[in-house]
């Protein structure tokens, strides 16, 4: 069986790192020079030694990227004096494809009109050197936040920037995120990426990893958001990373969002420890509503409030915003600075002083807990020799199986749909190995709490517009 | 230590490699039609057992071509697109891409193997199954045939073509590639049309492992490459060409093709190859020097490469033939502008600003000038980006030898 294991280094990585390093558009990044300048920077700037230190409340975390130095600048500047404990590096669409020459272009057009042409900062094309600038001084951790099924170039640009927690992973930042590129290279390129971040970590600041559960942020099925970090978890701890987050993202159904975070709590610990990954340090991180958004502000505006309280009973490590602007695109400054507000706001005027418990939470716990199982022990115990390897082909026969994933290797044969509750449940498990109990108890809780849809058409597109 | 040993139509390549899979010793041999091949191998093992000692031999061919392929589709777009590319991945030929009930004129074209598709696995298919009552196969001559459609309709095939074989329909359910045992059963078939060509027979019981069309093993050593330790000594993601006498092949990846490509992405594999079957430096010479010289940018092209003495050069290859040098830059850059505009919709469209870099593999590795190629493709780059794709020469033939090292013995 392929089980991971400690140390199961991505070989041949220094030869792999050599080529990456020729890439033209890292021309300049020298790892001694960014070890050093690493070392150079304070303790608050590390995302895993923010998150060692005592909290009482989630760290919040906004989004954001705009083209040019001078608005990003503004941007984070203004992110950070609003209250943002991590501050974000959202990346543009042409990066994460690794079309860096269209990047460039867009971000030519955008200086010379004044006009932002990306949806994101073309990291790459501005280069380490004045990226720095724009976090000197602020003492915050940095997150890097993209979708990028190759991202060495990336991250190699974003570590050396100072930039130290990457998002991401192999399954979450390819499934979702491309069409075209091929899953095993994704798993590859993700490894090198796990191994960079262990090489670059010091036993007190390691370069922290975080795992991007929402997926598509549609209608997927707790277990399967808990499944696929887990996996991404197992992956970047065979490469020796020692301090990572878990994310999701809210389902619409308040139980079902309590029951999923006991349960990524308790799965995290309990796979690591059963594999002999006992010194890494993982934390929960939860994302506000990332499916269809209200394009009435006021809505949005409920939808983040009740996010943020979500975000607070189950104690998140860390809470990543939403805006009010987000039906209508790219958010303005002032709209991710009132997103931070309005968390801030929620978070400090509820104080939660116990663990919430109830027998729908008890029993929806139970249910993810072994549909998220299953899924994890099947892929574990494939035949093989190696981990990674097993993963692609669960994606390929459709053990992991992500609804809405527009990737190629995706089978798409999982269904689900929104009982009464507006709990996600599975109708059609498709080659999802589900025990019939989890079947048998998904179906219940449908009758048991049924939609007012008439057609599964009407319901699926019901159930993607919900919060509408 | 093994050996390992390529079949081509005019040379047989012979190398030495230790446990460790390196070559240790190559040598190339003109092949003798004067007398059999298993006759020529024999000679050329006894010489080398005499300095080394082989414990093993494993043998793939480019001989005869490769297998002769014909497409037919019962539908007209994705299902001719899917199995043209797992031929070509397979190392075959694929010499006609025809739509059901083409009016043709001439003689039948000859092929080794006839494969009809079309359909997805939907059982209610009337039309489709019509075109399969009324499907006529007088214009082509075959040694084999294939059935690789909708699978409710085969039995409906057999009992009019009885001497068919069924392979599982590589669309399954949907317009997407979903099996790809079309490959299988075609490496097969090249086995089989080998042993059948007298003298080759012999070969098959000293290789340890299936003869594979060499352009296959290739595909395979591209497949296999980004997840071994080829994928340190080329940096991806990268695309591996191999310019020969008769064609140009490239091998490419899913990740590199534009979004901008007329061919739907569902129809790929990760790893594929595309067959330029009119370029090439000595059988599909004139071809090439047809195709170059009516080429817009051919003085553009001549100017990158001779600089000032252009206008000389190009006096001098309206006249005369091109020499073999220049031939192996305009193979090369005939591949590259196909593959970069969207100029005709059988070509993959690649972008070009994703590609690390470009593996020369094959005769060019051995004597093309690596700063005429390397300046052929910043014409395709953008000030910005030159330089940014890394030509690499296969010069040890390590996409060969890993291929045939990944070749599983039946």
């Amino acid at each position: 069986m392929a089980r991971p294991y400690k140390n199961n280094y991505l070989p041949s990585f220094d030869g792999i790192r050599s080529q990456v390093l020729g890439h033209p558009k890292l021309e300049g990044v020298i790892d001694n020079e960014v070890r050093e300048y690493l070392a150079g920077m304070q303790d608050e700037c590390f995302a895993s030694v923010r998150f060692s230190r005592p909290h009482h409340s989630p760290y919040i975390q906004p989004r954001g990227g705009y083209a040019t130095f001078d608005r990003q600048q503004k941007l984070t500047k203004a992110l950070s004096e609003a209250g943002a404990d991590f501050l974000p590096l959202t990346i543009d669409s042409y990066t994460r494809h690794n079309d860096y020459d269209r990047a460039q272009l867009l971000l030519e057009k955008s200086l010379g009109d004044g006009k932002d042409y990306l949806n994101g900062y073309p990291l790459v094309n501005h280069g380490f050197e004045i990226t720095r600038l724009l976090f000197t001084d602020l003492n915050k951790p940095v997150s890097l936040r993209h979708g990028t099924p190759d991202a060495r170039v990336l991250v190699e640009m974003a570590i050396a920037s100072g930039i130290t927690e990457i998002e991401g992973g192999g399954i979450s930042y390819c499934l979702p995120y491309s069409m075209n590129y091929p899953l095993d290279r994704a798993l590859l390129n993700w490894q090198y990426i796990d191994r960079l971040a262990a090489q670059y970590s010091t036993p007190e600041r390691p370069i922290h990893r975080e795992f991007f559960g929402p997926l598509t942020g549609t209608m997927v099925p707790p277990a399967m958001m808990i499944a696929v970090s887990i996996i991404e978890l197992l992956l970047a701890a065979e490469q020796g990373v020692c301090s990572a987050t878990v994310a999701f993202s809210q389902t619409g159904s308040f139980f079902q969002d309590v029951a999923t975070a006991n349960v990524f709590r308790k799965f995290s610990a309990k796979y690591l420890q059963e594999l002999g990954f006992t010194d890494m340090k993982v934390y929960l991180a939860y994302h506000h509503w990332m499916g269809a958004f209200p394009p009435d502000r006021r809505k949005a505006d409920y939808l983040i409030a009740c996010a943020s309280l979500t975000a607070k009973i189950i104690g998140a490590d860390k809470v990543i915003t939403k805006t009010r602007d987000e039906a209508w695109g790219i958010p303005s400054i002032q709209a991710n600075v009132e997103a931070i507000q309005e968390t801030n706001y929620v978070m400090s005027k509820f104080i939660s002083t116990s663990s919430l418990n109830s027998p729908n939470i008890e029993r929806e716990s139970q249910l993810i807990a072994r549909e998220a199982r299953s899924i994890i022990d099947a892929v574990l115990d494939m035949p093989g020799n190696n981990f990674w390897y097993s993963v692609n082909r669960a994606v390929h026969m459709g053990i992991i199986d992500i609804p809405f994933a527009p990737n190629l290797a995706n089978r798409n044969r999982l269904l689900t749909v929104r009982d009464g509750n507006l709990a996600i449940r599975i109708k059609s498990a498709g080659s999802v190995p589900l025990d019939d109990t989890a079947i048998e108890e998904e179906r219940a809780l449908l009758q048991q709490y049924p939609s007012s849809f008439i057609s599964t058409a009407d319901q699926m597109l019901g159930d993607i517009n919900v919060m509408l | 230590m093994k050996a390992y040993i390529d079949i081509g139509s005019t040379i047989l390549k012979f190398a030495l490699i230790n446990n460790q899979g390196s070559i240790l010793s190559q040598a190339f041999y003109e092949r003798s039609y004067e007398e059999k091949i298993t006759t020529q191998l024999d000679r050329v093992l006894a010489e080398h057992r005499k300095k080394s000692q082989i414990d093993a031999i494993r043998i793939c061919s480019s001989a005869n071509g490769g297998l002769r392929v014909g497409v037919l589709g019962l539908t007209n777009t994705f299902s001719i697109s899917i199995v043209a590319n797992l031929a070509l991945s397979a190392g075959a030929n694929v010499v006609v891409r025809d739509v059901f009930n083409e009016l043709k004129i001439g003689p039948p074209i000859e092929l080794d193997v006839l494969i009809v598709t079309g359909g997805i696995d939907c059982s209610n298919m009337k039309q489709l199954g019509n075109k399969v009552k009324t499907l006529n196969l007088a214009n082509y001559q075959f040694q084999s045939l294939i059935y690789a459609g909708n699978k409710y309709l085969f039995e409906s095939f057999k009992s009019i073509f009885p001497n068919s074989k069924a392979v599982d329909n590589p669309m399954g359910t949907d317009l997407s590639l979903s099996s790809e045992k079309l490959i299988d059963v075609l490496r097969l078939s090249y086995i089989e049309d080998l042993v059948d060509r007298k003298g080759i027979e012999e070969l098959h019981k000293i290789s340890e492992v299936p003869i594979w069309p060499t352009p296959g093993v290739v595909n395979l050593a591209f497949e296999a490459a980004f997840s071994s330790s080829l994928g340190a000594i080329y940096p991806t993601p990268f695309l591996v060409i191999d310019i020969g006498g008769a064609t140009t092949d490239v091998h490419f990846g899913l990740e590199c093709l534009s979004e901008t490509t007329a061919l739907r992405p569902g129809t790929f594999r990760n790893s594929n190859r595309h067959v330029f079957a009119e370029l090439g430096v000595f059988a599909s010479k004139a071809s090439t020097e047809i195709a170059l010289k009516s080429h817009e940018r051919f003085f553009d092209l001549l100017e990158v490469i001779y600089q000032e003495n252009a206008s000389n050069k190009y006096a001098e290859f309206t006249e005369y033939e091109m020499d073999k040098d220049f031939l192996f830059v305009a193979c090369f850059f005939l591949a590259l502008d196909a593959l970069y505009f969207n100029r005709n919709e059988m070509v993959p469209n690649l972008n070009f600003s994703k590609i690390s870099s470009i593996v020369i593999t094959g005769g060019a590795s051995q004597s093309a000038n690596i700063v005429w190629l390397q300046t052929v493709i910043d014409m395709f780059l953008s000030e910005n980006s030159k330089r940014s794709i890394r030509i690499i020469f296969d010069t040890n033939y390590d996409m060969w030898t890993y291929g045939l090292e990944k070749v599983s013995p039946i």
